[in-house]
Parts: structure tokens; sequence; C-alpha cells
């Protein structure tokens, strides 16, 4: 049983905290390896995967449905190594959809 | 294409109250530099409505379930956003897969404090603030760090200073829209089990203008705090 959780981080909603964390334990996780990929953040192990991205050319502002999907399929396309072939049994998908303001 | 690599796909956003989402809103804007008044601000924010619009689109996703949850510190588990998504990872069996110490431990000595949010009662000096350091004659990355440090004092000053935030004529047109998207709110989310305090929000925008009834007007004071803000910021930056 593979479980895919997708986050979707809208605007001023502690999306950042969320990330933060996705850091914390891509850096403090002995067991986890690094993923070599500027354009998202992320981690994953045997059993946990977990991934940050910013869909924020393609997602700025207000979605109408087809460019949801659009935006969902470009981020699946672009992680397509990481998503589609992990072996973790859980993943987390953490999709930024508005630019940080910090 | 997801379904294809898992057999279940589940879908989590937050949506913040829609005052309380305007005024960090505008909060925001100010920290990145804005020299607009908090009514403009506030007028053409209205308008966005991105909690609502986030809420009718991604319902319609094809995921295995897809759940709303509402950011705000009441609903929250331990009123953190961070806690509370660890327990959503716990329900579907992250806890099972992640070592519980490092999530106790990032949540106790890692985590960063939260983004200091600028209170209302400073927007307008905030404002003047941004103001006064786009005319500046320094480069760019001076500017910036001025900027941040400005606002850094100002946000923690909340104590001592307090003025009116918004106009009379702004608040009283904000409420009249406030109905209508109240009605929205409970069409679009009526599945939803938010707090009371989420589909409140005249009362959220009341509270707010009866806080600012109660704060006397002082004329120039905005520039004179601005100013001692910017003095503040350039012993420590210089």
């Amino acid at each position: 049983m593979k479980k895919l959780l997708l986050h979707i981080g809208t605007e001023k909603t502690g999306s950042t905290a969320i990330q933060a964390y996705l850091q914390f334990l891509r850096e403090n996780s002995s067991n986890l390896k690094v993923p070599d990929d500027t354009k998202s953040s992320g981690i994953w192990g045997s059993n946990f995967q977990g991934l940050y991205w910013w869909a924020t050319e393609q997602a700025r502002g207000s979605f109408t449905l087809p460019e949801l999907h659009n935006a969902i399929h470009e981020l699946v396309r672009s992680e397509a190594s990481t998503l589609l072939e992990t072996t973790a049994r859980f993943s987390v998908f953490a999709m930024n959809t508005f630019p940080s303001a910090q | 294409m997801l379904h294809e690599a898992y057999d279940e796909v589940h879908g989590l956003c937050y949506i913040r109250p829609h005052i309380d989402h305007l005024l960090a809103a505008i909060s925001t804007a100010y920290r990145v530099g804005s020299t607009q008044g908090p009514d403009s601000l506030l007028s053409s924010m209205f308008r966005c409505n991105r909690g609502l619009n986030a809420y009718t689109t991604w319902r319609e996703v094809n995921a295995t379930s897809f759940e709303f949850r509402e950011y705000s510190r009441q609903a929250l588990r331990d009123n953190d956003i961070l806690s509370d998504f660890i327990g959503v990872l716990e329900l579907m069996g992250h806890s099972r897969t992640c070592a519980n110490s490092e999530q106790s431990r990032y949540l106790k000595e890692q985590r960063a404090p939260d983004n200091p949010s600028l209170s209302p009662r400073l927007f307008k000096v905030a404002q003047r603030v941004n103001i006064s350091i786009s005319k500046l004659e320094i480069d760019q990355r001076e500017r910036l760090k001025l900027r941040r440090n400005a606002l850094q004092v100002l946000s923690l000053s909340k104590d001592r200073f307090g003025l009116p935030t918004f106009s009379e004529q702004t608040v009283e047109k904000c409420l009249e829209q406030c109905s209508t998207l109240e009605e929205e709110i409970l069409q679009v989310a009526e599945s939803l089990r938010f707090s009371d305090y989420f589909y409140s929000i005249k009362t959220q925008l009341g509270k707010l203008f009866e806080l600012q009834c109660e704060i006397p007007i002082r004329p120039s004071l905005e520039d004179d705090l601005a100013n001692a803000c910017i003095s503040e910021a350039h012993s420590f930056t210089g």
C-alpha cells in the first residue's frame, strides 16, 4: 500500500513552516538520502519520502481547474524520477502555490 | 498519473479565516516594501478572496480524499500549524515510518520563530517607513537590510504605538461586502466543519473597527514613528 499526501500550500497558511520541517528532516536524518535536485527540496528513504515543490509561475493567483491540472501534471513530470519510481510506502509532496514573501 | 504510482492520493489544504488572511497579507505587503496605504491594500485584497477560491478549485481534484483544514490558532492542534500537519501525517500512518523523536526535537529546538506579523495598528507607520526608505539614495542590498531592520523595530514596538489603521469609510465598505462573502462561504463550504470564528467575518472586521475607535488620532505621529524606527535601524545596520 503506497500513500501520497499532497499538501497544497496557499498563501499565508504556514507553508513555509512545513517546508522548513521537510528541510530539517533532510539535514538531520542519517537514514534518509538527499536528492541531487536544485528545483525542489526533498528527502527520501526506504519508508518515507518528502518533497517540496514551488509552483509559483504555473500557479500564481487563482486557479481554474485546467490550470490546476496542468500545474499538477508539470509537478509530477518534473519530479517523475523521485515521485513515481519511489519505493517509499509513504510520501509527502508539499506544493506551494505562491512564492514566499520573505 | 499519480494514481499509477500510488494506491491512495490524499489532498490537504489549509484555509485561513478571511480577515486574518487579509491582515496577514497586508503585513507581508509592507514587509516586502509596499508604499500603498492600508485602505488601498485592504480594498484591493478584499476582492481576491483566495481562500474561497482555493476551496472551490481543489475540492474538484480526483483524489482518494481531499481535506480542508482551518488555519487559525484556535483550530490547529496545539495551536500550531506544524503540529497539526504532523497530526494529519500520523493519521495516515506516518508515525510508523518516521521517528517521532525527530519531530519532537524539531518542534522544541530547531523550529524557527513564527513569521513576525505587523500589528494592524502599525500599518500606516510601516507605509511611512517604506516611503522614506524608498527615497534614500542607497544600494538595493542596503535598502532591503534597512527596511527589514526598521520593520523589525516597528513590530517589536507594538505595545508602545497604536494608530488607527483603516478609514471608517473603508471598514464600512468591507462590512457591506462581508455579507455577500459570508453567504458564498456558507454555500460552498457547507460540508466543512470550521470554527464559528471562521464564518463570522463581520465580527472579525467589526472588532478591528471597534479597536480603532478607542485610539485617539495624533496628527503627524506616523512620520515621527517611522523616522524613529529608521534611525534605530541605522544604528544596527551601519
